[in-house]
């Protein structure tokens, strides 16, 4: 599926901080097999972003405001059961409860951006 | 059914209590030594039977119990608590001192007067008492630590993250487009300072005896490029005149700043903000005059409405209120926020 005459796999970014967006918006834009269709500062607008831009991964902050405290992902994955995510998260200790609601890859802030990459093409073969 | 004081054995009544009952007469000789007097000073009672009730004592203390008691005895209070402001002293048969809690009566026995002491060894309550205390303010402390870890977290953690992924993806784009290069490494530049303002912030929070130390203009600067890196909100700083304040107008003027920028971060959506500091120096004729205004131009709010989220607005109020300054708030929806401070005048 992957290749360079396949079409980009559309990722949406959910983090609050614009900065963050802004940065992981430049790393994914240097790499020919994503495209960035949208940003969320909160769920609200990570909802509407789901509907609106038909996301195939969404890089979402495991501390985004407005998810509830346990299963973050319901509401996501209602909208669109193949929605592929991957947590972000300040808190390298959340991985854990983070893999056990079942998103598809955990990613700590503190781990060099490679990482990030690794993440997505990995969750990209599942696409 | 009601019993005669013949028919109840007072000594057997005395004796099931395990607070001490020591009894003595005028002269403060001993007349009656319970069983629990007994457990808690080491004497038996017959040791101490007709002895100076200064035996049990720390001998600090013998003159000063000898003119509360004469006080006691002359006034027409029946009884009384004793030493009801600080714990009152005993002392126990081996020589130690143990603090004790204690109430006296006088009773009339004919011409002659009793005395009655009734007294419990506090010991282990102010021990408990005082890993208590100890406890609350570990927990305090940790508390105080979590919420430092998640403002970190919140702060610098966002901001490092960000400057680490552009790093990385600098040289790249720097070949692609030098242009689009440099614009990214002023981007790092500012981030990177944020991250150090912010951080600074932080810390000011963890010492707090350094906000005193520093000038006021220098600490609203701080906030100003802490609040911005965090929030994105651009903060602009006004100082007009400089005056040498006392550190209690400072450190409220600065926490009254800090309060109301948190709000403009969390609540006004507004994209910029404005810090006015004047200070006017003292003249012959009026005091030194300072006046602090925090503008901005976000979603405002409707001041007549009272929320639980307003709780900041009042603890503002008390600050200003401390100081003997006057706070000030103006709002309107969709009219943004102005919180102005003034001392002097």
């Amino acid at each position: 599926m992957s290749g360079l005459l396949a079409e980009p796999v559309r990722v949406l970014l959910a983090d609050d901080q614009e900065k963050v967006r802004s940065a992981l918006r430049l790393l994914i834009e240097q790499e020919l097999g994503f495209f960035v269709v949208g940003e969320a500062g909160a769920a609200d607008e990570l909802l509407h972003g789901i509907l609106k831009t038909y996301p195939q991964i969404v890089l979402l902050d495991w501390e985004l405001p407005g998810l509830p405290d346990a299963h973050k992902l319901d509401a996501l994955r209602l909208l669109n059961p193949h929605l592929k995510i991957i947590a972000l998260s300040g808190a390298p200790e959340a991985r854990k409860s983070a893999l056990a609601e079942g998103v598809d890859g955990f990613i700590s802030k503190s781990e060099p951006p490679d990482s990030i990459l690794r993440a997505l093409y990995f969750v990209h073969d599942k696409v | 059914m009601t019993l005669s004081s013949a028919e109840l054995n007072l000594t057997d009544l005395f004796d099931v209590i395990v607070d001490a009952v020591i009894a003595f007469d005028e002269q403060q000789r001993i007349l009656f030594f319970n069983k629990g007097a007994e457990a808690i000073f080491g004497y038996a009672a017959r040791e101490v039977l007709g002895q100076p009730l200064d035996i049990l004592l720390p001998e600090r203390f013998v003159a000063i119990h000898r003119r509360h008691f004469d006080e006691f005895a002359a006034s027409a209070v029946a009884s009384r608590a004793m030493g009801e402001r600080k714990p009152i002293y005993a002392r126990h048969k081996e020589g130690r001192e143990f603090p004790a809690e204690a109430a006296i009566a006088k009773l009339n026995r004919g011409d002659e007067r009793l005395f009655v002491v009734i007294m419990r060894d506090i010991t282990q309550r102010q021990q408990m008492e005082s890993e208590l205390r100890t406890r609350a303010q570990q927990i305090a402390v940790a508390a105080e630590r979590s919420r430092l870890a998640r403002d970190l977290h919140d702060a610098v953690t966002q901001t490092l993250f960000s400057v680490s992924v552009i790093a990385d993806v600098l040289p790249r784009i720097w070949e692609r487009n030098p242009e689009e290069g440099r614009r990214r490494l002023n981007e790092l530049r500012q981030l990177s300072r944020g991250a150090l303002a912010e951080m600074r912030t932080l810390l000011l929070e963890l010492r707090p005896s350094a906000l005193m130390e520093a000038n006021l203009s220098d600490l609203l600067r701080q906030l100003a490029a802490s609040i911005n890196s965090r929030s994105g909100v651009e903060v602009d700083v006004q100082i007009e005149g400089e005056v040498e304040l006392s550190p209690d107008v400072k450190i409220s003027l600065y926490r009254i700043a800090q309060e109301a920028l948190n709000n403009v971060a969390k609540h006004s959506n507004a994209a910029q903000a404005q810090i006015t500091l004047s200070m006017r120096p003292s003249d012959g004729t009026s005091r030194e005059q300072v006046r602090l205004v925090i503008t901005d131009n976000g979603c405002g709010f409707d001041t007549t409405v009272s929320k639980p989220t307003h709780i900041g607005l009042d603890i503002m109020q008390e600050r200003a209120a401390a100081i003997g300054a006057r706070l000030t708030i103006r709002s309107a929806v969709g009219a943004g926020t102005t919180v102005q401070v003034e001392t002097g005048g």
